[in-house]
């Protein structure tokens, strides 16, 4: 080997033993920013007809699991009974020419006119919903069935380089809050107590660097080990007289507070992931 | 029309100068790509476009994958270029004579130690296309220098 190629020989080394010490060291951070929630489809089922109302139920897939989160149906009591129903929830895929239904049974109370839809886990084959309808049955008769309203949720996006808030998605009237995660886990230790404000600017002519021009339309607090790097499955609902909350300018701002009043805090734009 | 032909050689020959910083390129977007679409259950397109829209940190470190990539090739290639003759054997197919590197041995070595190593996805199959990469070259210098 001539004296060239053993420069040449030493300074590649060099520069690979530095490129790979930042990839050990920027692999966690890679890692956070990069591997996220796997969804592929995401939406919130919906009914506004007459007596009968069906708020947001969102229902995505995540891996090979569909999820329904929670819901409240509001029935028309006049045209129930004290007896058991159930309520059936057919999804169908048009395009995998694949249909399911969701069964869940209830008690009718006299005078009950809202019922509480459980959150559940369901092992479906299910890779894009194109229709869903709702059915209420007592036997085998037909109390009430009509078609639901499938609404795209959008993901949202939101990080700096140790925060990132995820599980985030907004829908016209709605928004699924997401968790704080982080890299930096002394951060809990440091500061026991953590509150996440959830806000949209009041127009899009205001000066976004202003925080009396923001509206705070929730707040989240807590303990910090119980908030952050923890799922948390909790939506905030617009009403819809309101202006949509998909064309807001959304933030959130986040406040690590201390026993004696010390406090750290950043805020985090949300904007939706590229591509929606 | 011969000076546009002049203008055309010089732009092959420059694609041809950086053709190893090209191909290293190509295997950093493919692995990343790869490991995006399998982990996030999108087309291999979609992976594609996550890496550049996904967070400035996803692009940074495809970026340093693509540096690593590249000098890695350029020590296999001081190395090979100095030693290759020294750990090698000739052969004969009909009347040419080639000349066998160990070097291609030795990467197919390293490629199935890689995919047997705990290393996650995107560095298992970066560092096995980039030994299959090596051992292209391998094989192209036999052909080149045969006699």
């Amino acid at each position: 080997m001539n004296q060239k190629s053993k420069m040449n020989l030493l300074i590649s080394t060099i520069c690979t033993c530095l490129v790979v010490c930042s990839l050990y060291f920027m692999y966690d951070i890679f890692a956070f920013h990069t591997y996220g929630d796997v969804r592929t489809f995401d939406d919130i089922l919906s009914l506004n007809d007459d007596k009968y109302q069906l708020d947001g139920v969102e229902i995505y897939k995540d891996r090979n699991n569909i999820k329904i989160s929670e819901g409240t149906l509001t029935i028309d009591s006049s045209s129930f009974q004290q007896s058991t129903y159930q309520i059936v929830l057919s999804l169908v895929d048009h395009q995998n020419k694949a249909s399911y239904r969701i069964v869940q049974d209830f008690d009718y109370q006299n005078n009950q006119d809202k019922i509480q839809l459980s959150e559940q886990t369901l092992e479906f084959e299910l890779n894009d919903l194109t229709k869903a309808s709702i059915q209420i049955k007592s036997n085998q008769d037909i109390i009430y069935q009509h078609d639901l309203t499938i609404t795209p949720v959008k993901p949202l996006y939101s990080a700096n380089k140790e925060y990132r808030l995820a599980s985030s998605t907004v829908a016209p009237y709605y928004m699924k809050l997401g968790y704080l995660t982080t890299t930096n886990q002394n951060i809990i230790k440091q500061y026991p107590y953590v509150s996440l404000e959830y806000r949209y600017l009041k127009t899009h002519k205001k000066n976004k660097n202003n925080d009396n021009n923001y509206v705070v339309f929730k707040k989240v607090s807590g303990l910090s080990k119980n908030l952050v790097n923890h799922k948390n499955n909790d939506i905030y609902r617009q009403d819809s007289k309101d202006a949509r909350l998909d064309h807001k300018d959304l933030s959130v701002v986040v406040i690590f507070s201390k026993d004696n009043g010390k406090s750290f805090v950043f805020k985090m734009d949300l904007s939706l992931e590229a591509g929606e | 029309m011969n000076e546009r032909f002049l203008r055309l050689k010089k732009d092959f020959i420059i694609l041809y100068l950086a053709r190893n910083g090209i191909v290293t390129f190509l295997i950093a977007l493919f692995s990343m790509a790869y490991d995006l679409c399998q982990y996030y259950q999108i087309s291999f397109a979609q992976g594609i476009v996550k890496i550049f829209s996904n967070s400035i940190f996803t692009w940074l470190y495809f970026m340093l994958i693509w540096i690593f990539n590249y000098l890695i090739f350029e020590i296999y290639k001081i190395l090979t270029d100095a030693y290759r003759k020294k750990y090698s054997f000739n052969f004969k197919i009909k009347q040419h004579r080639y000349t066998f590197y160990f070097v291609i041995v030795l990467m197919f070595i390293l490629g199935i130690i890689v995919l047997m190593s705990h290393l996650v996805t995107l560095f298992k199959m970066d560092l096995v296309c980039m030994f299959v990469f090596m051992i292209l070259r391998s094989c192209k210098e036999m052909i080149k220098n045969r006699l």
